[in-house]
């Protein structure tokens, strides 16, 4: 057989292969740099300042003396093998063999504000572990 | 004849251009899975004109509720009632078997005083960024 041929087949098989594979990922907002994070002046950067540097809060809650903001960045990759998805070529019928995997992670930055409205501290609550792409669930 | 006519058809299909065997790898794959580009939208969004008219030390409570309709959260915080609308935003893109999906918030703070009036106004648009994507990979 030509080259060609072989090139044609390849790509068919990669193909056959890739539909039985599924990657997912879901984002939620953008992550915060930590340079952006430096920017901060503690003592003197007041609200407005705060928010033209990061952005509006997700959240707001209170503390016993001024209040914390807090930012949110979500990140969630699953992976999806379907093994039944060659018996495509051999049957009218294509059976189910899935195996997947999700792993989610949110990192939350806290900004803590002091009683007179000025920034006092930050806080990055980042996950254990980036989430990665893989099916194995076990 | 035929059969050299025959012979020349498959001899062109095969060895045709570059383009044409991308043309039918693309097309086989598409029959496989297709793709898809969806979007939805959780809220209305806030246009420039509708933050601008609420003024620091004017706008009462009853006015923002008024062109903003009842927030989604009432805060109190460092003496302040504070009133939160959200906005949600999301594209999904899926070719094949890759996706991905994003999501934005916008959020809009408007503090008030004791005296219900509006202290402190703060946006953030996240929304404005959102981009169709498909590759799931890196960033």
């Amino acid at each position: 057989m030509g080259k060609i041929w072989h090139c044609c087949i390849g790509m068919v098989l990669i193909a056959l292969w890739g539909a039985g594979c599924d990657f997912r990922r879901v984002v939620v907002n953008a992550p915060i740099s930590s340079e952006t994070l430096q920017r901060l002046n503690p003592g003197e950067d007041l609200l407005n300042d705060i928010v033209q540097t990061l952005g509006a809060p997700d959240e707001i809650d209170e503390m016993t003396k001024g209040m914390v903001l807090r930012y949110r960045y979500g990140d969630s990759k699953t992976m999806r093998v379907n093994f039944g998805w060659i018996f495509r070529i051999f049957l009218p019928v294509v059976p189910s063999m899935h195996l997947g995997r999700g792993e989610g992670v949110t990192h939350v930055l806290h900004i803590a504000m002091n009683g007179d409205g000025t920034f006092d501290h930050y806080f990055v609550q980042d996950p254990p572990a980036p989430p990665r792409f893989w099916f194995w669930p076990f | 004849m035929k059969n050299n006519n025959l012979a020349f058809l498959i001899s062109y299909a095969v060895r045709g251009s570059a383009l044409v065997r991308w043309i039918g790898v693309l097309g086989i794959a598409g029959l496989l899975m297709g793709c898809a580009f969806v979007r939805g939208e959780v809220g209305e969004p806030f246009s420039e004109e509708r933050i601008k008219a609420l003024e620091k030390g004017k706008t009462t409570r009853q006015e923002v509720a008024l062109h903003f309709g009842a927030p989604d959260e009432v805060v109190e915080a460092n003496g302040y009632d504070i009133f939160h609308y959200r906005r949600f935003d999301s594209k999904l893109g899926w070719v094949l078997f890759f996706s991905r999906f994003n999501v934005g918030s916008d959020n809009l703070w408007v503090f008030f005083n004791s005296q219900g009036i509006v202290q402190e106004v703060v946006f953030g648009n996240r929304t404005g960024n959102l981009e169709f994507q498909v590759w799931p990979f890196g960033e």
